[in-house]
């Protein structure tokens, strides 16, 4: 089994935004991985393994579309476990959603994977497009927002929990398949993979890097491709017209009683 | 985010690491980091932020509320949440980022474990005296260690399977190890003592976070001579093991009772009776009489690692301050002085609160670049090739590693302190951060040679070495390093930095004619001074270097807070800081010796 896992690099959420040229200014962001895109590769590291002894279910392949200089959060989940890598050397400036998604469906092609997990959206633009395209693209089922994912072999199945309005939905979903997970995937007992027993109980969220997982994943086989030797053109089907901050929120007012609350609500802000 | 959550400022350590001091560059030749390069070293800082964050600074307050608590059979129960935090440590292999991969380590340089250290203490100082110290007593074994056991027993103790102790102080010897009286006599079996004696303030003398403990104890073998001479080293388990490392029966080495303590509450500090309670059994460690001579080996990498300790306080006091003063409204600007309508401020407004902010800044990243520099220097002796090299770098580590250790651990403290101040009242108070970093950053400058046993090395030998070589090489580089940094544009800055190396000179030479007229007493009052001396000089060289960093990097990427924040930092150093040391040097050569008149202090 092959497990290709997207992942992103995106300005640290916790910085303030730059804006200049009717743009966000990124060129002195510090970059991080998107949260998701942890929760993925944890998802596909305990569908991989088998808790406690080195014997593995799969390979897990990160990809990620990023300059190819600039791959640190690449290394940063070789060092989490995954086993190799695929970058795919562009600038954001090349890339939209379609651009994204024909260049992680031509990889998933041509790796030959068995399934593709993906976080549900990227926290900068929140899109949420690239499970559903990649999934149509490949003519593959998909499963979106998972909270669980149990691995049925024999079946070559998936059975995922998706985070619905009222509650959570079940999907059996054959393989080979793409699936987008949510928040709830890194609790201690979401995933299974019919091998790890079912009571094993993960550290809640993406699992640290352990010092040797770090120094051993320069030596993890990284593959640069560009975007047109996997034949995506990096045409712009999206354009950005312009890129500004909110208005800033008007100051508050004290008022004197409820009439006069009631008379400002009536006329001022005329929502009565 | 709240102003209790504790921050690492992983920019500044970046900085210092890669900017200024260039590590990945300066050890990419050394084969045994040949493997590694800067995304390595970065993903390592980036796991590490994390696991400072959010592993071990969320049991640093509960910790040292809770404290430690020991039972009749002397088993010390360590606070809520210091088991899991142990086996992230040990399960990431972070205990011994240095050892060797073979013995269960990383095989990382010293600066990549002080950078590390950096904000685990800042995180949780009481917590990482226990791996520190676990893991420095396995770097003995694995060196000095029976040939049959090192192996084995220091990687049982690197990977945290194991802990580690080291027993040196008695009551009644404690600066002066010499007097120590523990007891060692050879049984039936070569290399294997019977240990009687007790050892005091030893640090994790008992824990529950690993299943065997190996305490290093320093004790005299029968017809060995008086003084540090006679001392030798043992290896003593808390459970005697078999050739595979098996537990087996429990040994004679029991925590007789535990101190109530000013800080580091979660760190038990026991007093570990060895023989009291049944027969005690200890290895070798080297030969007899070595003793001394092996502990004295791990000194400079322990005197560095206590001096981050003190580093590392203040970047974290700095950090919590920062976010502090930045969130707490209180009172109005002083320009508005006469509006009464005038808004709320945030205290970061107020000048007096930016003063502190700055002061700490500024000691606190100055700091960092010393200790990360001697670091560096101790990597780069440890493997380099060239024979004249290496002995110029081990000679500036041994000169400059009192100041750092007294410096950092002294201004570690005030650094706190200043933190308290800018709190307020809510400082005071147990519910926020920093009144506990007071209290834990105070041992740092008692522990591994007080700070007076430190200006006494620094006055009594490392600068008497060769003659004084070790210090006029020093001068040299400084005087050079600052010439340089004219060119780069810092004309002012540097020449009241070149003053301050003169008077240090002056202030040498004339300690140094003390010496020679047999004043040795008036000489030796004023070492502690002569160390906060030299300590304010060579932090302001960091801040210069720091500087031509940024100015570079300003010319060549553009602007930004951060690299400004360097040079306005070097411009506040130089304009506030550097003139204690000229005060230091008007003090230190009044010549006054009112103190040792023998009326004083008689009760």
């Amino acid at each position: 089994m092959k497990i290709l896992v997207t992942v992103k690099r995106i300005p640290d959420p916790d910085e303030s935004l730059k804006f200049a040229g009717g743009g966000l200014d990124t060129s002195s962001s510090k970059w991080v991985p998107n949260a998701f895109d942890e929760y993925a590769v944890e998802t596909a590291l305990r569908l991989a393994e088998v808790a406690g002894k080195r014997d593995r279910l799969a390979e897990v392949i990160v990809m990620s579309i990023c300059p190819a200089k600039q791959r640190q959060h690449v290394t940063q989940f070789l060092a989490m476990g995954a086993d190799r890598g695929v970058v795919v050397d562009a600038d954001d400036s090349e890339l939209d959603t379609i651009a994204v998604s024909k260049a992680i469906a031509a990889v998933a092609k041509s790796e030959g994977v068995d399934l593709t997990i993906v976080g549900k959206l990227s926290q900068d633009n929140e899109g949420n497009q690239v499970a559903q395209r990649v999934a149509g693209l490949l003519n593959v089922p998909q499963a979106g927002f998972a909270a669980t994912v149990k691995w049925d072999k024999n079946a070559g199945t998936l059975d995922v929990g998706r985070e619905v309005d009222d509650g959570v939905e079940h999907k059996l979903v054959p393989l080979p398949a793409v699936v987008s997970v949510d928040l709830r995937v890194v609790l201690p007992t979401s995933i299974k993979n019919g091998v790890t027993a079912d009571s094993h109980k993960y550290q809640e969220g993406p699992r640290l890097a352990s010092l040797r997982g770090i120094t051993m994943a320069k030596r993890k086989k990284v593959k640069v491709l560009k975007l047109s030797d996997i034949g995506v053109s990096s045409a712009g089907s999206e354009q950005v017209v312009a890129v500004a901050p909110p208005p800033a929120r008007p100051s508050g007012q004290i008022v004197g009683s409820v009439e006069e609350l009631h008379e400002k609500l009536a006329k001022e802000a005329k929502v009565l | 985010m709240s102003s209790t959550s504790f921050t690492v400022n992983l920019r500044d350590i970046q900085f210092v690491l890669f900017d200024q001091l260039g590590m990945d560059q300066k050890l990419a030749s050394v084969e045994a980091y040949a493997d590694f390069d800067r995304d390595v070293y970065e993903a390592t800082l980036a796991e590490g932020k994390r696991i400072a964050e959010d592993k071990l600074a969320p049991i640093n307050g509960p910790g040292d509320r809770e404290g430690c608590t020991v039972d009749e059979d002397g088993n010390v129960t360590t606070p809520k949440g210091y088991k899991e935090a142990w086996q992230t440590l040990a399960d990431g292999g972070w205990i011994a980022v240095t050892a060797p991969p073979e013995l269960g380590g990383s095989g990382m340089p010293f600066i990549m474990s002080m950078a590390l250290n950096n904000m685990f203490i800042g995180a949780a100082m009481a917590f990482m005296m226990y791996p520190g110290l676990g893991a420095a007593a396995a770097r003995v074994i694995a060196k000095h260690g029976p040939e049959d056991k090192r192996e084995l027993w220091a990687s049982k103790m690197f990977t945290g399977e194991w802990g580690g102790t080291m027993c040196l102080t008695e009551s009644g010897a404690g600066s002066s190890v010499g007097d120590n009286r523990a007891k060692a006599t050879p049984t039936d079996e070569p290399g294997l003592y019977e240990i009687e004696g007790e050892k005091i303030f030893i640090s994790g003398g008992d824990h529950d976070l690993a299943d065997n403990i190996v305490h290093l104890v320093l004790a005299r073998t029968p017809n060995a001579g008086k003084g540090t001479k006679g001392l030798s080293l043992f290896m003593v388990p808390k459970f005697l093991v078999d050739a595979e490392g098996n537990l087996g029966d429990r040994n004679g080495a029991h925590v007789l009772g535990i101190e109530h303590k000013m800080g580091i509450n979660g760190s038990a500090t026991c007093t570990v009776g060895f023989g009291s309670r049944g027969r005690c059994l200890g290895y070798i460690v080297g030969e007899e009489n070595q003793g001394i001579e092996l502990m004295f080996l791990m000194m400079n990498e322990a005197r560095i690692g206590v001096g981050t300790q003190g580093m590392a306080i203040a970047t974290a006091a700095y950090q919590y301050s920062l976010h502090y003063a930045n969130e707490r409204v209180q009172g109005s600007s002083i320009r508005e002085a006469r509006n009464p309508d005038a808004p709320k401020v945030a205290i970061v407004q107020h000048p007096d609160v930016r003063r502190m902010l700055m002061t700490q800044k500024v000691l606190s990243e100055t700091m960092r670049s010393l200790c990360y520099k001697l670091a560096l220097f101790a990597d780069l002796a440890e493997h380099s090739q060239d024979e004249e090299e290496r002995k110029r770098l081990e000679g500036r580590v041994d000169l400059l590693v009192p100041i750092l250790k007294a410096m950092c651990t002294d201004l570690g403290y005030d650094v706190a302190t200043l933190a308290v101040q800018i709190y307020g009242g809510y400082g005071y108070i147990q519910e926020f951060p920093v009144e506990q970093l007071v209290r834990d950053s105070k041992i740092a400058s008692i522990y591994e040679g007080t700070n007076g046993i430190q200006a006494l090395d620094l006055l009594g030998r490392k600068m008497r070495i060769g003659s004084g070589a070790l210090f006029i090489d020093w001068m040299q580089d400084a005087e050079a390093f600052l010439r340089s940094a004219a060119k780069d544009g810092f004309i002012e800055q540097t020449a009241a930095i070149g003053k301050a190396v003169q008077a240090l000179a002056a202030t040498s030479m004339h300690l140094a004619n003390l010496g020679r007229t047999r004043q040795i007493e008036a000489a030796f009052v004023q070492a502690n001074p002569f160390l906060e001396m030299f300590g304010y000089v060579l932090l302001a060289i960091e801040a210069v270097d720091q500087a031509v960093v940024a100015k570079r990097l300003i010319d060549k990427d553009g602007d930004s807070p951060f690299l400004q924040a360097k040079l306005l930092g070097l411009d506040f150093y130089v304009k506030t800081v550097l003139p204690k040391a000229i005060a230091l040097a008007k003090s230190i050569q009044s010549g006054d010796t009112a103190c040792l008149d023998p009326q004083l202090f008689q009760v």
